[in-house]
């Protein structure tokens, strides 16, 4: 393990977690602000901030994976495999 | 309409300030003034507060420096039994009465305010950098000493056995750093600035397991959540700001006697 190749995930998580936050912040506070106009949109833009923000982790550990299959990494592949897979299926239980 | 709003925004902001400026989440604030002061049921206040840990541990990890001291490897594998003891806690929630869970959050609360007492002095841990780190361990450069410091996870067990029991009490609306920093630190060798910096990062992955069910059951109030997460990036964008400038010692025996007030306070409400 190179730490010139970690150093490239932290930069792509470092980003991730950036746009995520931002992306989030700005979708609660648009659907907050319609919220209290009486839109109906604003039942809309909640629910994306929220699912959003729940999706920045997820997307760290898919960006953790990726890294991790390309370095050959096999104890980080099994491992964020594993937390992507308890996460699915706590999805599916919950969608059921 | 607005009031109650507004007052979850303040209590976000308060939350998320606190927590940054005492290096723990801000969700052991949150969740009795959720439940106690605006008045939501426990398990409300609780998946509102557990959304609001996503929110700081991003913010948190992306702050300049943060991320260098992760140690993802560690991470990830701690991660396993976290999101277990996750999905464990979330059995465990839906099927308790609110009044044990005011009761088993009272005792969190003293947990927090005992292991904020107990380390004042927070100290890293120096070794000879040319050890082997192992599997799990890592080597970082310490920004206040200048040398490279490197580490070895040591009884794995134990690190493994507090990440599942922190992912259990996580679902109560918690982050769960405050039971796994300290035991990363003082028994598995790990170094305080990573332990707590893994910590915060790993912290999301729980609470996204936690925080799909607890939307999908409608627990989560979208515009209420809302209020909750801005307040708390804000606050701890300030925290952060502020952190330079406080008395992290005197604010640390405050709070303290904060929370243990607040647990009694707990097991009154629930017992009543």
């Amino acid at each position: 393990m190179s730490d010139k190749d970690l150093t490239r995930l932290e930069h792509q998580i470092r980003r991730l977690l950036r746009v995520g936050v931002v992306l989030t912040a700005a979708a609660l506070t648009g659907g907050l602000v319609l919220f209290f106009a009486g839109m109906s949109a604003a039942t809309f833009l909640l629910d994306a901030g929220l699912i959003l923000l729940m999706a920045i982790p997820v997307a760290r550990i898919v960006a953790s994976l990726a890294d991790s299959i390309r370095r050959r990494d096999r104890l980080l592949v099994w491992s964020t495999t594993f937390v992507l897979i308890v996460m699915a299926a706590t999805l599916i239980k919950s969608l059921m | 309409m607005l009031a109650t709003v507004v007052s979850i925004i303040f209590a976000g902001c308060v939350a998320g300030a606190l927590g940054a400026l005492l290096g723990i989440g801000g969700g052991v604030f949150l969740v009795p003034f959720l439940n106690l002061v605006v008045g939501l049921d426990f398990k409300t206040a609780s998946a509102i507060s557990l959304v609001t840990v996503i929110a700081t541990s991003s913010v948190t990890s992306a702050t300049p420096g943060r991320l260098e001291l992760v140690n993802l490897r560690l991470g990830m594998v701690l991660e396993i039994f976290t999101t277990s003891g996750g999905l464990i806690g979330l059995v465990l929630v839906y099927r308790a009465a609110d009044p044990t869970l005011q009761r088993l959050f009272a005792v969190v609360m003293a947990v927090v305010a005992i292991v904020m007492l107990s380390r004042l002095h927070r100290r890293n841990i120096h070794r000879d950098s040319s050890i082997d780190t192992g599997v799990l361990g890592g080597r970082y450069h310490d920004p206040e000493t200048g040398a490279e410091v490197a580490y070895r996870l040591r009884r794995w067990p134990v690190a493994f056995g507090i990440s599942l029991l922190a992912g259990i009490v996580s679902m109560l609306g918690i982050g769960g750093g405050v039971l796994k920093v300290p035991v990363l630190n003082a028994w598995c060798g790990v170094p305080m600035r990573i332990a707590a910096a893994t910590s915060a990062l790993m912290i999301a992955a729980t609470a996204v397991v936690g925080s799909i069910s607890n939307f999908a059951r409608g627990d989560i109030v979208p515009h209420l959540a809302a209020s909750a997460v801005l307040g708390v990036l804000a606050g701890s964008k300030l925290g952060f700001a502020m952190a330079a400038r406080s008395n992290a010692r005197a604010l640390k025996i405050l709070m303290a006697c904060v929370l243990l007030a607040g647990a009694i306070v707990y097991v009154w409400v629930a017992g009543r």
